[in-house]
């Protein structure tokens, strides 16, 4: 399987972290804030999508609300695949990290 | 409280909807509107919108970038067998270009003709609030139409009708002598104005004041190529202009030349004051004698401001049956009409120049289809190919309306580039003066882009609607029938091409015969080597001696004064009476004055009685001499008109003669009641007429020039011969015959370029069944004859839709001369075998190359 991009991961995570409450909306000012940059919707639901292609996520649509003119939100939520995935990023990534040091001494 | 809250604008979302083009647009949008309200919350609606907006751009590069992207591939597909066939058919493409453009190309420089004249004084600021006042005068129940108001009329609009705003006196007086220094002419186009002239029309002054200008009696406005003229370079401003050899006048302003589609035209503005009270050119009391122009103020209701002009006039004059009324400037160019309604405006001639252009951009867009669709049949397996690959029909339809508009396009260009070179060989003969930074202006772009637009469509709806609906297994399978239906439409298509051809060769050939019939009718007088002096300034005073000079010459053979000239006599007066006159009956006669020999010099032949003689005394104050047609009016038997008692402008006499019927007025119209008395004074006569041999003109010229110098030496020597004079009244006809020319040539031309075409295409897809028939015996004529046959039936057909048309329209243009030729059939036999000789030759060439060509390449591969 192919690995994970850095986006992918910030967003699969961002997803993971919002729990029941992960639509565009939600997750672009959630990786807003965590990252500090301005994030556009062009570049939430890019990694979104390929997500969902990947199936690592799936989608649920919630009810219409008035502030979003009638339409329904919709939510996205983190597969088996996904976890695994995750999983298997991170495990690879403390494997690279193994021994680098906490901070650069003069 | 939901409408304080605005939403997305709609737009926005449908551009955005549009952009996304995916499942989940829905759930976007949402997210947008979402955005969108927490941010109208927090900042403000405007903000927000501002964000919505610039997200729509932002994303716009990218979408484009993708769309552009995928079509492309497709594109760059359609290009390449664009080209492909072009190269393999390079005669065929080059006869589908060439034809369009030489098609568009007349179109455009119709259309810029048409435009042209559409444009006349339109460009006023107050354009729609000009008028002149003009009037219906009525001759026992007869109208008769006029210009002309009372002199009066102007300042009086401006004190006493509130509505008007301004009102300007606007004339032609018969022109000044002009002097600066060395620069000495004689000006015919100088007008005189009231001040409120410069304030209604948009002639703009590039010095001077149009307050101040033409305040003083003696002050003169100069146009710029006037000021070239004259100063050549100097200031004109404040300078002394010397009129008529004895008024000092004073260059008040430089007004920028009239633009070349304006009606009012001048060369020098007088004001209407020194016309008035320093040349006495002008009659008394309240008479039609000039122009009135008037700008009504917004929101006036014409038909009460006509009510009082006409009252205001009928206060003061004693003529009440008059009506009078306010014309829009703009109307005069295209709808003037004079008399009974007689239009001497041109709406009738862009009326027929627009069809014609028409017509020649049908000719040329059928020519296009015609080939497009016979080439089908090659291109179907193309396109029943694409389909099996996978094409939608809107890709088939998209691609033969790109492939249409390339070939339009490339036409286009090609017929631009031609208009920009044909203009001044078009302004030529048109007499326009029309620049190729028109191709600029906004309408002209809109009319391009329409005449671009059209053909597109028109040349590329056949191929495209049609081409794109063959049910690919057909074609793959070669079910594709050629003949029935489609050849049936190229057929008819033929048959319209040729059929308008014909219409416009049938209708240059009827122009130029009646042109040609009114230049040769023999007008009842000799104009030939008949020479013609204007009379200028008090020049009239001096004719006796001049006379008894030029007379001397034996080259001379006669000469006579007249206050018009013999081509045009137009003054009407309804002042005639004569002894057994009906009193209520309310009579127009022309009238004109003359002196004596007159009837000689013109070589009129008299029907009763005698000409003018100084011999008899009496004949200065009390002669008259009348036409057949006055004396029709005055009794039925002529020799009993010469020496009835006669009466006009308080001058009371007899008839002493009755003048055989002359043409004296253009052949439109018919022959009027006219009346000739002798000149009261100097003043009535308007031009000397010369009667010289025809040997040796020029030196007989010179010595009349010389004679002119000796007598008149403050007058320059200006002559024309009448001749030239006549051929000028038919200018406008003569124009039309040369257009109609060009355009029919160009028709012709055009439609046979897509004969040949279509021939040889033809010959290529029956060149198998001639290779068999030549096979089994056939000889090379047979062939050729049966191959020719096809298409002479289809021009002969043409010939038998378009007569008719061509004879009715025909008749109807004839109806407005008096005077006209009967409309005979062999005109129309005539074009009927030139198109067919001509398409023979256009086809014949292909058909007997056919014909002879070895049977044994056409069945090789079968």
């Amino acid at each position: 399987m192919k690995l994970l991009s850095r986006q992918e991961e910030i967003v699969l995570l961002s997803i993971w972290r919002l729990k029941g409450n992960a639509y565009g909306v939600t997750i672009r000012e959630y990786i807003s804030e965590i990252t500090g940059k301005y994030w556009s919707i062009g570049a939430i639901y890019v990694p979104l999508d390929r997500l969902v292609e990947k199936g690592l996520v799936t989608t649920y649509l919630g009810l219409p609300t008035e502030r979003r003119g009638g339409r329904s939100k919709k939510f996205y939520e983190i597969s088996l695949e996904g976890m695994k995935a995750l999983l298997e990023i991170r495990q690879m990534q403390e494997t690279l990290w193994k021994g680098f040091p906490n901070a650069i001494v003069k | 409280m939901n409408y304080t809250e605005p939403k997305p604008p709609k737009i926005a979302e449908r551009i955005l909807n549009c952009i996304l083009r995916r499942r989940n647009a829905t759930a976007i949008l949402g997210d947008f509107e979402e955005i969108f309200c927490d941010i109208r919350d927090a900042k403000g609606s405007a903000p927000a919108l501002v964000w919505y907006w610039l997200q729509i751009l932002k994303s716009l590069p990218a979408f484009i970038y993708n769309i552009i992207f995928w079509s492309f591939a497709m594109f760059r597909n359609y290009i390449k067998i664009s080209l492909r066939n072009i190269q393999r058919h390079k005669g065929y493409f080059s006869i589908n270009i060439i034809g369009l453009a030489i098609g568009i190309a007349g179109c455009l420089l119709i259309s810029l003709w048409v435009l042209d004249e559409l444009s006349y004084d339109r460009f006023h600021t107050h354009a729609d609030h000009l008028y002149r006042v003009e009037a219906d005068q009525d001759y026992s129940g007869q109208k008769m139409h006029i210009f002309s108001s009372p002199l009066q009329l102007g300042p009086a609009l401006e004190e006493q009708i509130p509505e008007v705003r301004y009102a300007t006196r606007f004339t032609r007086f018969g022109g000044l002598q002009l002097r600066y220094k060395d620069n000495s002419f004689f000006e015919q186009d100088v007008r005189s104005a009231d001040p409120s002239f410069f304030k209604m029309f948009s002639f703009p002054l590039i010095k001077g004041d149009m307050e101040h200008v033409l305040k003083e009696p003696f002050s003169i406005v100069i146009s710029e190529r006037m000021a070239e003229k004259y100063f050549a370079g100097d200031d004109p401003m404040g300078k002394i202009v010397l009129a008529e050899n004895k008024f000092e006048m004073i260059v008040t302003g430089i007004i920028q030349n009239a633009p070349s589609n304006s009606t009012l035209r001048y060369d020098w503005i007088v004001p209407f004051k020194f016309v008035l009270d320093y040349l006495h050119r002008m009659p008394e009391g309240w008479v039609p004698a000039i122009s009135t122009f008037v700008q009504v103020r917004e929101g006036s209701s014409l038909a009460s401001v006509n009510d009082k002009i006409t009252q205001l006039i009928h206060q003061h004059s004693k003529n009440k049956s008059t009506i009078y009324f306010l014309n829009p400037l703009t109307r005069l160019r295209l709808h003037a009409y004079v008399g009974q309604g007689e239009v001497i405006g041109n709406v009738r001639y862009v009326y027929i120049f627009s069809i014609i252009a028409f017509i020649v951009l049908i000719i040329a867009c059928i020519n296009f289809m015609n080939l497009s669709t016979a080439r089908s049949a090659a291109r179907a397996r193309e396109i029943g190919m694409r389909k099996v690959v996978g094409a939608q029909r809107s890709n088939i339809v998209r691609q033969f309306y790109g492939e249409s508009f390339i070939y339009t396009l490339s036409a286009f260009l090609l017929a631009v580039l031609g208009t920009v070179l044909l203009l001044p060989l078009f302004n030529q003969v048109s007499g326009k003066q029309i620049t190729v930074s028109i191709l600029g202006r906004s309408p002209v772009l809109l009319a391009l882009a329409g005449i671009l637009i059209f053909t597109t469509l028109m040349a590329g709806s056949y191929p495209a609607l049609l081409l794109s609906a063959f049910r690919p297994v057909n074609v793959l399978r070669s079910v594709l029938g050629m003949g029935g239906k489609r050849s049936f439409f190229r057929k008819t298509l033929v048959v319209v091409q040729f059929s308008l051809s014909i219409f416009l060769i049938i209708a240059t050939g009827i122009v130029f015969q009646q042109v040609n019939y009114m230049k040769k009718t023999d007008l009842g007088y000799d104009k030939e080597h008949l020479i013609l002096l204007p009379i200028r300034g008090d020049v009239g005073a001096s004719f006796d001696a001049f006379k008894n000079e030029v007379q001397q010459n034996p080259a001379v053979l006669g000469i006579a004064a007249m206050s018009r000239r013999p081509t045009f006599i137009g003054d009407y007066s309804r002042d005639a009476a004569w002894e057994g006159k009906d009193p209520k009956q309310d009579i127009k006669v022309i009238f004109t004055a003359v002196t004596y020999d007159f009837v000689k010099t013109l070589k009129i032949e008299l029907a009763a009685g005698r000409d003018f003689s100084p011999e008899f005394a009496t004949d200065a104050k009390s002669a008259f001499l009348i036409n057949e047609e006055t004396a029709k009016l005055v009794d039925k038997d002529l020799d009993l008109v010469v020496g009835t008692n006669f009466s006009m402008f308080g001058r009371k006499g007899k008839v002493i003669g009755v003048m055989k019927n002359f043409h004296f007025q253009p052949l439109r119209r018919d022959i009027e009641p006219l009346v000739l008395l002798l000149a009261p004074n100097p003043r009535w006569l308007g031009n000397i007429v010369i009667r010289i041999q025809p040997q040796n003109i020029s030196v007989t010229i010179a010595s009349v020039e010389a004679t002119w110098k000796k007598v008149f030496p403050a007058y320059p020597f200006e002559y024309g011969f009448l001749d030239e004079d006549f051929d000028r009244i038919y200018w406008r006809e003569q124009r039309m015959g040369t257009l109609l020319t060009s355009f029919a040539f160009l028709a012709v031309f055009v439609a046979c370029l897509g004969l040949l075409g279509l021939a040889s295409f033809t010959a290529e897809q029956r060149i198998k069944e001639i290779g068999i028939r030549k096979v089994l015996g056939a000889s090379v004529s047979s062939i050729t004859f049966s191959l020719c046959r096809d298409f002479a039936k289809l021009v002969a057909l043409a010939n038998i839709i378009a007569w008719p048309v061509a004879f009715w329209v025909g008749r109807e243009w004839l109806q407005q001369f008096a005077y006209r030729i009967p409309l005979g059939w062999a005109l129309f036999v005539l074009t009927g075998v030139l198109t067919l000789i001509l398409s023979l030759l256009t086809v014949g060439y292909q058909a007997i190359k056919s014909a002879r060509a070895n049977p044994v390449d056409a069945l090789q591969y079968e």
